[in-house]
């Protein structure tokens, strides 16, 4: 009995004075095989490896967890910008399956510090057939997830819902890990690129003085070259970006399959900056394997209307 | 030019791959195959190709019901499953071939269509895979906690196209017959759900036999379904997409509560067009028992008069059909006549008059003390005779729930032989205005309005409207004028 009080003491001292709890998932869909077997161990440790780091302010430490170099250097990009730890230590979830006879995990939460701040997040885990880490996203509002798949009409549709949705978090996930390439390879090479800038319009009244004048939205076109090297810029002087996606919705293109328009709400957060705007982009799913964006217009959300905010249906396709 | 060039490119290419003869095929357990004989190739193409899939398919169709029984008090429900055949399969590899040495007659041509064995198994497992991928779709969804039946009942007409039974995998469990398991799912679905009424509203003024409730169905959060509810007795249905709806009907109640059997199906709002001939087919319905509450509305007066040394009462009767009347005073039975009249020694306080023995919507009135209104007059109650009520309430609805021409004239036989109808042209009727009218459109056979005798205007049993004479707008139906005694 007094080894169990102490037990007990010294655990809730560990959970409550340092938070290095470890987390152990429970697949709730499990059918004891190997992969899932091997899926539950991995993803507790790096969990529990991540609770500690996040703790000691350090570097994750890998030791015992079999994880592929290329998930490993993705997931040390995320942490060197936003690391995070989860507080739950039992966690029930739902192993799903993906295409590609890929598994993922949804809906473990935790809590994301970028510089002095700590918000909530949900992390996806995208596991490969064979049971081993592939990728780390932080997830979109699962209710909107839901909902957003359940719109799919048939099977194809569910498909492409699945893979834009996934899509979405690898791309918002790609600004944590300040991951240009991900983003150079996703933007095709003749992507147009339109960022709206406000300017305020001064006019002179009949009496000489400036009235307030009216704030207007200019639409500045980019080509990819002169986006990436604006974005390398932004990279290089913010110690972390945070990006979010809400009220995503999303619009099969009537004549072509292959091409969806995305438009959600996105929030934007680093260290020197923060705005929240429309973000509009058209994708093109023609090789499954990697979209590509040939559109991407951001519009700020405060200047404007709704009824101008960019969509599909304002542009034609010539492929 | 070109048509004749593809013809006879086609012909040369099938005489080459023509090793085998028609006999040799039939005989070739290699293959699945049926001979059909007609006087053009397409013809007998298309029969043999009929036969050979009906072949392969004889179970392929099944429509399941859920019967529910209920015997001395008690309910069962049972699946009753009646199978028909089809040929909507998907197969891909079918041949044909015409047999030239097989002519009966000269302007005969036997052809035989056939498929291997390696085929069908290739178009069983095409099916197989999309099958799969629905379920695995459906345990994604399911995880996720959203909703897997529309995708359950897809999946389960995809079933239809495939010559073989087809097995899956759900949830890592293997399935041996995918059918069978999706039929399960969409059972429950269909035990798990039934109806909710609200109290039927009746139609206005002239349309009092009208009636219309809400339905609503319980136990189900299908937003991609639409039910049907269908009941033969009161010849009517009603679409109740995401669970909600109107049902119509005509009735004249004759009970506070009455009780009705009907059909509950459902079917998702949008269908993949691959499988739409496989769901007209195949659906699934369910045996409902509902109530009718009418308590609220039935109204049982009657007006009382002296007449001489008698008194005379006749009811006044609105949402109810009289079977039986009974009349009270002072508590005393005094007489099961529709019109009351007795003398007026006989009444003593009040009268009370009880129509089908319902006590709750009885009405009585005090008669002493307040003078009994006298009239002196001849003119007609407002329900005179047992046989007029029986003639307006029962054999004139009967007209209303026909549709057509043939039902009318089995209908009007059955009259005949019962002594209860007369019919002919509008001529042929001393007073007309008596007579019921039936519209009936010559092209369709369809009956457009089944008007009531003339009272302020005839009633359309059909559209519910009050047409006040027959004139032009009628123009172009055949016009039946029925006497009902």
């Amino acid at each position: 009995m007094d080894r169990f009080i102490l037990t007990l003491v010294v655990g809730l001292f560990a959970v409550a004075g340092f938070g290095q709890n470890r987390t152990q998932i429970k697949l709730n869909n499990s059918d004891n095989s190997a992969v899932h077997q091997r899926i539950v161990r991995d993803v507790s440790a790096l969990l529990t490896a991540c609770n500690v780091a996040s703790v000691q302010n350090k570097a994750i430490d890998w030791t015992g967890i079999q994880i592929g170099n290329n998930a490993k250097s993705r997931i040390n990009d995320i942490w060197s910008t936003s690391p995070f730890r989860c507080i739950e230590t039992n966690l029930d979830v739902n192993l799903l399956r993906i295409p590609g006879g890929k598994f993922q995990l949804r809906q473990i939460p935790v809590v994301v510090i970028t510089g002095d701040a700590r918000k909530n997040e949900e992390l996806v885990f995208n596991i490969r057939p064979d049971g081993s880490i592939e990728d780390l996203y932080f997830g979109l509002d699962q209710h909107r997830y839901r909902h957003l798949l359940s719109a799919g009409e048939g099977l194809t549709d569910f498909r492409r819902r699945q893979m834009i949705l996934d899509f979405l978090e690898n791309f918002r996930t790609a600004y944590n890990r300040k991951d240009l390439n991900m983003l150079e390879m996703t933007f095709s090479e003749n992507a147009l690129i339109i960022v709206g800038r406000v300017v305020q319009e001064t006019e002179r009244g009949v009496d000489g003085m400036a009235s307030l004048g009216q704030q207007k939205v200019e639409l500045i076109r980019y080509n990819k070259q002169q986006y990436m090297e604006n974005l390398r810029r932004v990279f290089s002087r913010n110690a972390f970006i945070d990006v979010n996606f809400d009220d995503i919705e999303i619009v099969k293109h009537g004549s072509r399959d292959e091409i969806y328009g995305v438009n959600l709400r996105q929030k934007w957060r680093s260290s020197t900056y923060g705005d929240e705007g429309y973000l509009f982009l058209m994708i093109d799913f023609e090789d499954e394997e990697h979209p590509l964006i040939h559109v991407r217009a951001w519009q700020p959300e405060k200047e404007t209307p709704m009824e101008e905010v960019i969509e599909l249906g304002d542009f034609d396709i010539i492929k | 030019m070109i048509k004749r060039t593809v013809v006879f490119l086609w012909l040369l290419s099938f005489g080459g791959l023509h090793a085998q003869t028609c006999d040799e095929i039939l005989n070739d357990k290699a293959y699945f195959s049926y001979r059909a004989t007609a006087e053009t190739v397409e013809a007998a193409r298309s029969a043999a190709q009929d036969f050979l899939l009906n072949q392969i398919t004889t179970t392929v169709k099944s429509v399941t019901e859920l019967k529910t029984k209920e015997i001395s008090g008690e309910v069962s429900q049972e699946y009753v499953s009646t199978g028909r055949m089809s040929s909507n399969l998907r197969l891909s590899g079918l041949r044909h071939v015409v047999c030239e040495n097989q002519r009966r007659r000269d302007d005969d041509v036997t052809v035989v269509v056939y498929i291997s064995l390696d085929d069908l198994e290739k178009s069983a497992r095409e099916v197989e895979n999309q099958v799969q991928q629905y379920l695995e779709m459906m345990e994604m969804k399911k995880l996720l906690d959203n909703d897997i039946l529309t995708d359950a009942y897809t999946a389960y007409l995809l079933t239809f196209l495939s010559p073989m039974n087809i097995s899956a995998t759900f949830e890592g469990n293997k399935i041996r017959d995918a059918r069978s398991f999706l039929e399960i799912l969409l059972k429950q679905h269909l035990r798990d759900i039934d109806l909710s009424l609200a109290k039927p509203r009746p139609g206005g003024p002239g349309m009092e036999e009208q009636f219309s409730v809400e339905m609503n169905v319980i136990g189900s959060n299908q937003t991609d379904f639409v039910y049907e509810f269908y009941s033969s007795t009161l010849n009517s249905r009603a679409q109740l997409p995401r669970g909600k709806g109107t049902f119509h009907f005509i009735i004249q109640p004759s009970a506070p509560k009455e009780r009705y059997r009907g059909y509950l199906s459902f079917s998702p709002l949008r269908i993949d067009p691959n499988v739409r001939d496989a769901a007209e087919a195949n659906g699934f319905s369910k045996e409902v028992s509902i109530e009718f509450d009418f308590s609220d509305i039935i109204e049982v007066d009657f007006n009382i008069r002296e007449q001489g040394e008698n008194v005379i009462a006749s009811p006044v009767l609105k949402h109810l059909s009289p079977r039986t009347f009974e009349w009270f005073s002072n508590g005393k039975l005094i007489s099961t006549d529709q019109i009351l009249r007795v003398p007026k020694d006989e009444i003593q306080g009040s009268v009370k008059l009880v129509v089908n023995g319902l006590t709750s919507h009885a009405k009585e009135q005090t008669v002493r003390g307040a003078p009994i209104q006298t009239v002196q007059t001849d003119k007609k109650p407002e329900i005179t005779t047992e046989q007029e009520v029986r003639s307006v309430s029962l054999l004139g609805s009967e007209l209303g729930k026909l549709q057509n021409f043939s039902d009318l004239q089995n209908k009007l036989r059955s009259f005949r032989q019962n002594g209860q109808a007369t019919w002919g042209r509008q001529n042929d009727f001393v007073n007309p205005d008596q007579c019921w009218v039936i519209m009936v459109d010559g092209e369709s056979q369809k009956l457009i309005h089944v008007l009531t005798p003339n009272q302020d205007g005839r009633k359309d049993l059909k559209t519910g409207k009050v047409f006040q004479q027959i004139d032009e707008q009628f123009n172009g139906y055949a016009q039946i004028w029925i006497d009902l005694f």
